[in-house]
């Protein structure tokens, strides 16, 4: 590695941590709702199906980048496609990983002013968050990394009361009829639990060569995505039980409806908004990691010295987007549920294929040379 | 308006404290795709402060997929 | 850093230790936390929300807490109401709450409310498009409990004085609590799950109707509330049945427990049978369960509703000897008969509205899918003779502190 542009080194605990996090991240906010609109009562069966769709993938990127263990996915992408289409590509997955965290942005100032503070003018929440992540940037990969280790605790302990203090409300009948419209719907729905907790974690791609690997890395990945997978399934199952298949679909923030069902003897209540924490943090760092990969990206297509100096831009761009990124609620919704899943599948699935292709062929033509 | 002003007041700030040392240090390349991004930031704040209509760029995503992504819908009976 | 300190430095870092400053003050600003915030003096915090409806418009009123008159620290001038009721009128829900600051001092926040009371005629145009704004709004939370106006407007009600809670709006809604839990005849409704009713398969919703007792000007005036006795009251009165959100028909108090016992929603009540000769035997459930089953006989619909519960005996009021175990015997059979009945008269009520509030056709849905897809568009006439085998299984566990009625053993 002649030019390395991070510096910094992350364990594969953290990694977990922050896989964890990302795997939660926007999904527990848009996720039970779209499966329920695809699969009705039988999302739950989506969940599971979705998450064992999800395990080729990562086997495909862990392939990929176990074949470059000291290369991101823009090195390794000039290395095996050429200077042009090479450069071509990572400057592509920059701006898609742009603009994953523009909808991630987006999204959680969307929750803002609709549930909590709906008189809040939205770029005022947007300005918020990107400072907040401009600072972590600014800090650099460990800083936030070491963040997401602090307030992972919390994170778990406030989704963990949040789960215990609905299981009184569990109402197992809402998942009647199993299977009544076929397998069609349920794939539907796997579609959105394959796509927006996993296939977005393709910017660890990105990240994955700062891992101070041990023997126990590549399992600990796979560990940490099934427990993000075990807590979107739990999810999406607790918001069928408790809300039943139709208010699950009809509602915008299925978790936050949940979290607002929470009373405990008419004493423990309203603890929805001590509960939103939970996606505010699993977001901000999904954000930041992919606000991250944009930068490194761009830093790496074009050969730049550092990436930090372009914070500045980057949060002045971000700032913009995120506000023009859809000029509406519904339209965004619509993106979301039709075609943001294919979007997000190229970039995570097609795209790393052709990289692999694109290394046996290369291995080939070094074996025949020899 | 006065969006429009705060907002070339910090990028002026922006470039004021970072450009010049890079084009002190020669890093021609940086300086290029730094002008760059905060002249988009610029362009896109601008029209995000002053409320001005845009396009979303999302459109270009549903474009390139809505064929295939109907073609999907249809085919598998899903829920439009 | 002083100021000297500041001069001395070069010029660009001078910029970038006074750029740090002024990012910590705009940070500082946005570090209160609220874009606009809303004190408690100025929010006019709503316990109680009704909806009537006129020819055109919707009619809101609304109960508000007067806060001077309920703190603990400042009794109450006598005289004066605990709470206000504002009421507007408007095209929609949303516009009425707002038109409120017309008359009143303070914004209008529902987020509190503890019931909802929908007015019969608005009830029986239909409620849904009335709790659209509801369902909606982030105000909004779902833990509020919903009523029908029975024979009244929503307004009527929320103007009468309720005595022991001087805030109507609790007093509804503790009193709705409280008679669920011991005693049967109502169903305490949240919006979400009335909402989960109107557009469920197979299923219609029910509401509990609260009316006025007595004279509706008596009860308007606060010396209703200085008699120990009030002549006039509001109290829950049975069930009102709905078609999807269109009110039918209501249930009377035992149609009402009836249909309670087939839900599975009866935590405890008292009810007594009569006994051979004159007089009744009372009796207290103390749990029961409730499992409605569907099959398909030759392709004949059926429904079973099997009930298993235990209860204590409570009151005799006749010679009956409680202390013979063939008499306990005896009693659990005919109790049974009288829990049969009960369900009986509550699904014969209901074919009379021909909806189906007990998701029988639900159970189906959940039980059977294929058999309901194909007749679900013929469900409505199948109800009317869907057969429905009734298994009542009780067991009377105590008897109270005595053997038998003393009475029994009086001289003559």
């Amino acid at each position: 590695m002649k030019n390395a542009l991070e510096k910094g080194r992350i364990g594969s605990r953290q990694l977990a941590i922050l896989i964890i996090f990302m795997t939660v991240g926007d999904s527990i906010l848009i996720l039970p709702s779209l499966t329920a609109r695809a699969a009705s009562q039988d999302a739950w069966i989506s969940a599971i199906a979705g998450c064992l769709l999800a395990l080729p993938m990562l086997w495909l990127w862990m392939a990929l980048a176990g074949r470059y263990p000291q290369s991101n996915l823009a090195e390794y992408a000039r290395g095996l496609l050429g200077k042009r289409a090479g450069g071509f590509v990572s400057l592509y997955y920059s701006i898609y990983f742009f603009f994953v965290s523009t909808g991630l942005i987006r999204e959680l100032g969307d929750f803002f002013t609709i549930q909590i503070m709906p008189e809040t003018p939205l770029r005022a929440v947007h300005l918020l968050i990107l400072l907040v992540i401009a600072w972590g940037l600014a800090g650099g990969l460990e800083a936030i990394v070491r963040t997401s280790e602090l307030f992972f605790p919390w994170f778990i302990l406030l989704l963990l009361a949040l789960l215990i203090c609905l299981t009184p409300l569990l109402t197992p009948d809402n998942l009647k009829p199993m299977l009544s419209e076929g397998v069609s719907p349920i794939l539907h729905g796997s579609l959105y639990v394959l796509v927006y907790p996993f296939a977005e974690l393709v910017s660890l791609l990105m990240v994955f060569p700062y891992v101070a690997r041990s023997r126990s890395t590549k399992r600990d990945i796979l560990l940490a995505a099934s427990i993000g997978g075990l807590i979107m399934f739990t999810v999406i199952l607790f918001s069928l039980m408790v809300l039943g298949s139709y208010l699950t679909s009809n509602q915008v923030y299925p978790t936050y409806a949940l979290a607002k069902k929470i009373n405990i003897g008419s004493f423990l209540q309203r603890v929805e908004a001590v509960v939103a924490f939970v996606w505010v943090l699993s977001t901000f760092f999904k954000t930041s990691i992919h606000s991250y990969a944009f930068l490194l990206g761009i830093a790496e297509t074009f050969k730049l010295r550092s990436y930090r100096r372009f914070i500045g831009p980057f949060v002045l761009l971000q700032f913009g987007l995120t506000y023009l990124i859809t000029p509406n609620f519904a339209f965004y919704t619509d993106v979301l549920f039709k075609y943001w899943p294919f979007w997000d599948l190229t970039n995570a699935v097609l795209l790393p294929l052709v990289l692999l292709l694109a290394h046996s062929a290369s291995r080939k033509r070094t074996a025949l040379k020899a | 308006m006065i969006g429009f002003l705060v907002i070339l007041l910090i990028a002026g700030v922006m470039i004021f404290l970072t450009l010049p040392a890079m084009l002190r240090r020669r890093e021609l390349r940086d300086a290029a795709v730094y002008s760059l991004l905060t002249l988009g930031g610029i362009v896109f704040s601008t029209f995000a402060a002053l409320l001005l209509p845009f396009p979303s760029p999302l459109r270009l995503v549903v474009a390139a997929y809505k064929p295939f992504a109907d073609w999907l819908f249809s085919a598998m009976g899903w829920k439009g | 850093m002083t100021i000297a300190g500041l001069l001395s430095l070069s010029p660009v870092r001078l910029i970038r230790q006074l750029g740090l400053l002024a990012l910590c003050l705009a940070l500082l600003l946005s570090l209160t936390g609220c874009w606009n915030r809303r004190e408690l003096d100025t929010l006019g915090i709503v316990l109680g929300l009704g909806i009537d409806k006129t020819e055109s418009s919707y009619r809101v009123s609304v109960q508000v807490v007067d806060p001077g008159q309920v703190s603990v620290s400042r009794p109450a001038s006598p005289g004066h109401s605990p709470v206000v009721l504002f009421r507007s009128e408007a095209d929609t829900l949303f516009e009425a709450l707002r038109k409120m600051t017309e008359v009143s001092p303070r914004k209008i926040y529902i987020s509190h409310i503890r019931v909802l009371i929908l007015g019969e005629a608005l009830a029986r145009e239909g409620v849904g498009k009335a709790l659209d704004f509801l369902s909606r709004d982030s105000e909004m939370r779902t833990d509020f409990f919903l009523f029908v106006a029975k024979h009244a407007t929503a307004e009527s009600i929320l103007k009468v004085f309720t005595p022991l809670s001087n805030i109507p709006a609790y007093k509804m809604y503790d009193a709705l609590l409280t008679s669920s839990r011991a005693w049967a005849p109502s169903a305490t409704v949240t919006l979400d799950r009335f909402i989960d009713e109107i557009v469920g398969t197979g299923i219609d919703p029910v509401l509990t109707s609260i009316e006025v007792v007595g004279d509706q000007k008596e009860g308007e005036n606060p010396r209703n509330v200085s008699r120990i006795s009030a002549d006039t009251f509001i109290r829950t009165n049975g069930l009102a049945v709905f078609r999807k959100d269109r009110l039918v028909g209501y249930l009377n108090e035992e149609e009402s427990i009836g249909y309670n016992y087939i839900r599975d929603r009866v935590r405890s009540t008292v009810t007594s049978i009569p006994c051979e000769s004159e007089g009744r035997i009372a009796f207290e459930n103390v749990h029961s369960k409730t499992k409605v089953k569907s099959k398909l006989l030759d392709g004949e619909p059926v429904i079973e509703v099997k009930m298993n519960s235990q209860v204590n005996l409570g009151e005799v009021l006749c010679k009956y000897p409680t202390s013979v175990p063939a008499n306990i015997k005896k009693l659990e059979r005919s109790l049974e008969k009288h829990r049969i009945e009960l369900m009986e008269s509550a699904v014969k009520r209901a074919r009379e509205y021909r909806v189906d509030i007990f998701g029988f056709g639900h159970v189906f849905y959940h039980e059977h899918p294929g058999y309901w897809k194909k007749i679900q568009k013929d469900w409505d006439r199948r109800f009317q003779t869907l057969q429905i085998d009734y298994k009542a299984d009780i067991q009377i566990l105590k008897v109270g502190t005595v053997f038998d009625p003393f009475y029994k053993d009086v001289k003559e």
